[in-house]
């Protein structure tokens, strides 16, 4: 069978490697705390992965009861920016719709993360942290 | 296009190569990729950029920004030019992912990645989206950035920083 992506390689040979699906690509935990919600994310968040995440979030404001939710990205390989919009739009959530604490993001300085945020303005926006102990305390 | 070959590919110097040789190692030819417009592809460009430029053994740093850069221009073909559905399955349209190093009289590489879609074009809407990110990684992450497009298609060309030669 043709491989759905037809790809060609220098050599002229068919693709190899499987294609993953979203799953493979971003796993998702959401652990009740004492002070808070944190929703682990371990993967790449990408136009494909974002939306899951997007409700992992949106699940969880359902459930804090006034506590703050934490996002932790300290296991995130990849972030661009269709995951860049999910930050900013859940943020902005959580403060105008639901009149939550503002979201709380945790970001080690990992690069693969802190570049983006950086390149795009989002750390003067985001609440960052740099532990989840550190989001849950604040 | 035509089919690629190793025989086409000249992305090395022949003093590079010469180096790659003296130390046992094959000189890695020039990256070519082809894939149907599906959102998933974006990952599968991100994978083989990187594997390709440690082959190169580009600095780990200068990976991570092309990579940032490569998976921008990979999304918005997806995402604008052949306007994809997230859920889609099957494809629309083509996406070409080409890699060659060029290097410098002074001996320092940069690699440059060209993205070709043939999908339609439209001007980012300023302000907070994804798509104006986008346009900032990639512009952030490269020395220069270029796009083209015409009705038959964009083109993103992608020229990294430089890299310091092969130590040899």
């Amino acid at each position: 069978m043709k491989p759905a992506g037809d790809e060609r390689t220098p050599d002229g040979g068919e693709r190899a490697e499987p294609r993953p699906d979203r799953e493979q690509l971003i796993s998702l935990r959401t652990v009740d705390r004492d002070g808070g919600v944190v929703v682990e994310v371990d993967g790449e968040i990408d136009g494909l992965t974002a939306p899951r995440l997007r409700s992992a979030v949106f699940d969880a404001f359902d459930r804090v009861d006034g506590k703050p939710v934490v996002v932790d990205l300290t296991s995130v390989r990849f972030l661009g920016s269709a995951g860049l919009r999910a930050l900013f739009d859940m943020a902005a959530e959580s403060v105008n719709q639901r009149g939550h604490t503002p979201l709380r993001v945790v970001v080690d300085h990992t690069r693969p993360v802190i570049r983006p945020i950086e390149i795009v303005g989002l750390d003067n926006v985001l609440a960052l942290y740099e532990s989840v102990s550190d989001a849950l305390v604040h | 296009m035509a089919p690629p070959s190793e025989q086409d590919e000249q992305p090395l110097g022949s003093a590079q190569e010469q180096r790659y040789w003296r130390q046992g190692m094959p000189a890695p030819a020039g990256l070519e990729l082809v894939f149907g417009a599906e959102w998933v592809i974006a990952s599968l460009v991100r994978q083989r950029v990187a594997s390709w430029l440690r082959e190169l053994r580009w600095p780990p740093a200068q990976i991570e920004e092309l990579v940032l850069a490569v998976s921008e221009a990979v999304s918005n073909s997806v995402e604008h030019g052949y306007q994809v559905m997230p859920d889609a399955v099957g494809q629309s349209g083509a996406v070409e992912v080409r890699g060659r190093v060029v290097q410098e009289p002074d001996g320092f590489r940069r690699a440059e990645l060209t993205v070709r879609d043939h999908g339609a074009w439209r001007e980012p809407v300023p302000g907070v989206s994804s798509r104006g990110h986008g346009m900032l990684i990639m512009r952030a992450c490269v020395d220069r950035f270029t796009v083209n497009h015409s009705a038959a298609g964009t083109t993103v060309v992608l020229l990294g920083r430089p890299a310091p030669p092969l130590p040899g």
